[in-house]
């Protein structure tokens, strides 16, 4: 799989802080890349890098094997980026803003480009409205439509479904799917929604103070957090399940009467569970609950991971 | 011309389109200064010579274009700070060559197109024709507009350097040489020192030099061809102040967080 992004011992230095901290990484042509970490983690300040906003103090970034401080027209000529946190020119219309952008990103044919987008996003009933005039969600879309027009070889996504309500967020989710299915561009993807992420990315780099502390495929980093969560429903006595926590030391969670909840490593879940029938605790329902990606970011930017 | 010289004259078009303030900015300060200039040279034409007082619009009109030049250039750039929309425009193949071309370009027009409103105004208003500038009226707005360009671009450099924390300068850089540089009486009538000053700025020589036009038809090529070597001079410092600023922003991350 060819490279789209080669990033290569990036730092970014403000004084004697270090925002990013040399750190190396790389997205193949197709391929869905979540790009997570706890604020302050150094993700804005990546995204700022890679999309020539912010000078790197050193390292490299290599788009379709070019180096985008040597050819930063062609580079983002062939990348775009859509951001909750940007907006469009307010006092205008949408269809003004996408066809300024257009013009920017030299789109050939803009009306028709533009009128393919708005058709797939649901936003052809908002063309003629003042961008400013739009909700929260609407800005969102128009926003990713602005990002498709030049065709983008690699999408800088930067929690693209912030504001959206369930169902558009999960329509805006299918279209990126289907982007990479159809046209096999490349996403780097930030999201604060873990279940998002597990979704649709291929590979998962979880940054924290700077530096890279994992990266894997989503369910390669839960298996990176040791714990999980038991649940056992029991019939009678509570005290026996007691007096076993005691003795193992387990911090134990009575939700309801009949039901007993506790954190331990996986590998210990078959002695527990052996440990407390010995008790005579009858159990009538077991329930594991693994490790969710969202625990692993937790884990992180708790200090538990690093 | 390039598509992206283009669209953001296009941005600019759409813009003025749907804002009654920008359309405020352009036409209303400049009318309503119109006004008041114009009844001041009917009033000073009592004690003076009619073309004597007269040459108080022709301060205003060339001042004007110093005023619109600059506030296009920099305005532009405000209105897409203050929408959050500058970092998009910024990420797209646009070159900083292209983005200055294209703000040259809307300055140039809006320039052309209020100048010529407000000097129709002053004709049928108070019989004052800005055509007595003959042939030396050309040179004298190109360069005022050339001198805006250079104000405008540093400014910018500015901005972006320290952020919007300074953006009263759109408003007020050029307005501290208004009293120097001979806009609506001789410099001769300022103190030594300060003539020296107001020497060192192509407008003076422009401003001087326009108001003996109008008085007496001549029109001073000497003083044109200082103006076009200062202006030179003046736009090769704010460029090269304006590249230092900006890569200085990236460096220290001013220039990603100007949106806030």
């Amino acid at each position: 799989m060819a490279n789209v992004l080669y990033v290569s011992r990036l730092l970014k230095s403000f004084g004697s802080f270090t925002a990013v901290n040399r750190i190396s990484f790389s997205i193949g042509e197709g391929e869905v890349v979540g790009f997570l970490g706890p604020n302050g983690a150094g993700k804005t300040t990546t995204i700022q890098m890679l999309l020539g906003l912010t000078e790197p103090t050193d390292g490299s970034i290599h788009y379709f094997g070019k180096n985008f401080a040597d050819h930063r027209s062609y580079c983002l000529s062939r990348i775009n980026i859509s951001s909750a946190f940007n907006t469009l020119q307010g006092r205008i219309t949408v269809y003004e803003n996408l066809r300024v952008f257009a013009g920017l990103y030299n789109v050939p044919n803009p009306v028709k480009r533009i009128a393919e987008l708005s058709e797939r996003l649901e936003l052809r009933g908002l063309l003629n409205k003042v961008y400013k005039d739009l909700s929260a969600g609407q800005k969102t879309r128009v926003n990713l439509v602005k990002s498709l027009l030049n065709n983008p070889r690699l999408l800088l996504m930067d929690e693209p479904t912030a504001s959206l309500d369930p169902d558009i967020a999960d329509k805006a989710l299918t279209f990126i799917e289907s982007l990479r299915k159809e046209h096999n561009v490349s996403i780097l993807f930030t999201s604060h929604n873990m279940n998002e992420v597990t979704r649709i990315c291929d590979r998962v780099i979880f940054l924290d103070k700077g530096n890279i502390v994992a990266e894997d495929t989503p369910l390669g980093l839960t298996k990176l957090v040791k714990f999980a969560t038991l649940r056992l429903t029991f019939d009678g006595n509570k005290k026996p399940i007691i007096e076993y926590g005691a003795e193992e030391g387990l911090t134990l969670h009575f939700p309801r009467t009949q039901v007993v909840e506790f954190t331990i490593e996986e590998q210990n879940i078959p002695k527990v569970i052996f440990g407390l029938s010995k008790k005579g605790v009858y159990m009538t329902d077991i329930d594991t609950q693994k490790p969710r990606l969202e625990q692993v970011f937790l884990d992180i930017a708790r200090g538990g991971l690093t | 011309m390039s598509q992206r010289i283009y669209s953001l004259l296009l941005l600019t078009y759409y813009y003025h389109k749907h804002s009654l303030e920008a359309m405020v900015d352009a036409v209303w300060w400049s009318l309503v200064s119109l006004l008041v200039f114009g009844f001041m040279a009917m009033y000073l034409a009592r004690g003076s010579s009619e073309s004597e007082a007269a040459t108080i619009l022709v301060g205003f009109i060339l001042w004007d274009i110093l005023r619109l030049g600059q506030d296009s250039i920099t305005l532009t750039v405000l209105r897409e700070i203050w929408s959050r929309n500058l970092s998009n425009i910024f990420t797209t193949p646009l070159s900083v060559k292209e983005f200055f071309i294209a703000q040259m370009i809307m300055s140039g027009i809006k320039t052309l197109v209020v100048t010529s409103i407000m000097s129709t105004i002053a004709y049928y208003l108070y019989g004052f024709s800005i055509t007595r500038l003959s042939w030396g009226l050309p040179f004298y707005a190109v360069n005022i507009l050339l001198f805006s360009w250079a104000a405008g671009i540093f400014v910018l450099g500015l901005l972006f350097r320290f952020g919007t924390r300074l953006q009263a300068l759109v408003w007020s850089l050029v307005v501290v040489l208004q009293p120097i540089a001979g806009v609506f009486y001789p410099i001769s009538i300022l103190p030594n020192f300060v003539q020296r000053i107001a020497l060192l700025f192509p407008i003076t020589y422009i401003f001087e030099a326009s108001r003996v036009t109008f008085l007496t038809g001549y029109v001073d090529t000497r003083a044109i061809i200082t103006a076009f070597v200062l202006n030179a001079l003046y736009l090769t410092l704010a460029i090269w102040s304006f590249a230092t600023m900006f890569r200085k922003a990236k460096k220290t991350g001013e220039f990603a967080r100007l949106e806030g």
